[in-house]
């Protein structure tokens, strides 16, 4: 049976907690959760001392895959011109292929036009459909939407 | 592979429900009877 | 055992919702088709959307229970432990949703957890249905600790539609809701029936525990209300 007194005071302090961390986390103007391959790459010099998150689409036929050495490579397309060429170290998840959102998290370099990841997260819109479609997304404007794209 | 993440989930979703629904049920298992011990001290006391 | 007969029927009717929901989660975990880009993994939405439902429907019951609380003269004390049930299933169903979440976040986007809008506002309304609870349980019955209690569940209930729109104001990882209110839901039939079953179903269910654990909740002041006045001979 905690005492009253440590229950007050843990609840002030998630309270406090929560309502200081959420002040810092999202006011931030210039905090977004990822930026679109245009805008990184518009801003990549500024960004590039920073670790952030790109959104976009992997670009087909530009996948290339090296099991033994679990390097992966592969162009983030904006569907509209921008395009950044992508590298990571290990697997990829089970999701991620050609014509399929993703996010990547790491360094893009100074001139825009590559990134190295380190982590790979793949975003998928709200349809859910039966399997007819090859395993793509079959709505593409509904992912390209929440991509900001 | 999958198939590790659907059983853990749906395992875990019928587990809460149940230990939930089975702590409730205990719960009021042992308040009946503190309310009934307490009864019967009452009327032992008010009998004596 | 000592149950009443009332206990009884109670117990029943809660066994009865929980066997027609294991059936339909054992449709969604087998019978229903897979999904065209998620493949079979998609299945936990069959519990994830319903348990995160029930985190709102809690929020709003709390909200409901906390102005009855503070507007009508009595009786209060019932519309507290109400209140108070309320958050504490509020507090499951939200950590269901979280850990069902995760466990799909694995598999499909590739991580446990990331700290975007919508998943932040998720895990801080788990952080302020616990503060509630702590802050109840720790400040004496009154008026003061209805009107704090009272502040918490408008806090809780607020962050509810914040929760929902969180994908839509921001970008996010967590792509935005599928049951939009307005317009054509991209939901093909079967999926859409499936999850509609276990939605119903799961509310079903939370009602019940709020309701049982309500009743639990009175018995127990009822007791230790008894118990007090025995002790001092009255």
């Amino acid at each position: 049976m905690l005492s009253r007194k440590i229950k007050w005071v843990v609840a002030s302090i998630i309270i406090g907690g929560t309502i200081l961390a959420l002040s810092f986390v999202n006011m931030d103007q210039n905090s977004v959760y990822f930026y679109t391959p245009a805008e990184a790459v518009e801003k990549a010099a500024t960004l590039s001392k920073e670790n952030i998150r790109v959104g976009g689409m992997v670009k087909v036929d530009s996948v290339q895959w090296d099991r033994p050495k679990l390097s992966l490579a592969f162009i983030l397309s904006d569907l509209k011109g921008t395009e950044i060429h992508v590298q990571h170290r290990g697997t990829p998840p089970d999701l991620f292929k050609e014509n399929a959102g993703v996010i990547v998290e790491g360094s893009i370099a100074a001139e825009g036009n590559s990134f190295l990841a380190t982590k790979l997260m793949v975003k998928h819109s709200e349809e859910y459909r039966q399997p007819e479609h090859g395993g793509t997304q079959a709505d593409k404007s509904l992912l390209t939407k929440s991509l900001a794209l | 592979m999958t198939n590790t993440y659907i059983t853990a989930a749906f395992t875990l979703g019928l587990l809460a429900f149940l230990g939930l629904a089975l702590w409730l049920f205990l719960q009021r298992s042992r308040l009946r009877i503190l309310i009934k011990t307490l009864q019967e001290e009452e009327g032992e006391r008010k009998d004596a | 055992m000592n149950l009443t007969k009332k206990d009884k029927k109670a117990f029943f009717l809660g066994a009865g919702v929980f066997a027609a929901l294991v059936l339909v989660w054992t449709s969604a975990a087998w019978l229903v088709p897979a999904e065209a880009f998620q493949g079979e993994v998609y299945r936990i939405l069959y519990i994830h959307v319903p348990s995160a439902s029930c985190a709102f429907l809690c929020a709003s019951l709390l909200f409901g229970f906390s102005i009855a609380s503070l507007v009508k003269k009595s009786p209060q004390a019932q519309f507290g432990l109400w209140a108070r049930a309320s958050a504490e299933i509020g507090l499951f169903f939200t950590v269901l949703t979280l850990a069902t979440g995760s466990l799909w976040g694995k598999p499909t986007w590739g991580t446990w957890w990331t700290w975007d809008a919508r998943l932040t506002t998720t895990f801080v309304l788990a952080l302020l249905y616990g503060a509630y609870l702590l802050l109840e349980s720790s400040m004496p019955a009154g008026i003061l600790r209805q009107k704090v209690c009272a502040v918490m569940g408008v806090l809780i209930f607020a962050d509810v539609p914040i929760i929902y729109k969180s994908v839509t104001w921001w970008r996010t990882l967590h792509q935005p809701p599928t049951l939009n209110f307005a317009g054509s839901v991209p939901m093909d039939g079967p999926i859409l029936r499936t999850l509609i079953f276990s939605l119903v179903l799961c509310v079903a269910s939370c009602l019940w525990f709020v309701w049982q654990r309500s009743a639990n909740l009175r018995l127990r002041l009822l007791f230790e209300d008894q118990s007090f006045r025995q002790w001092r001979g009255v």
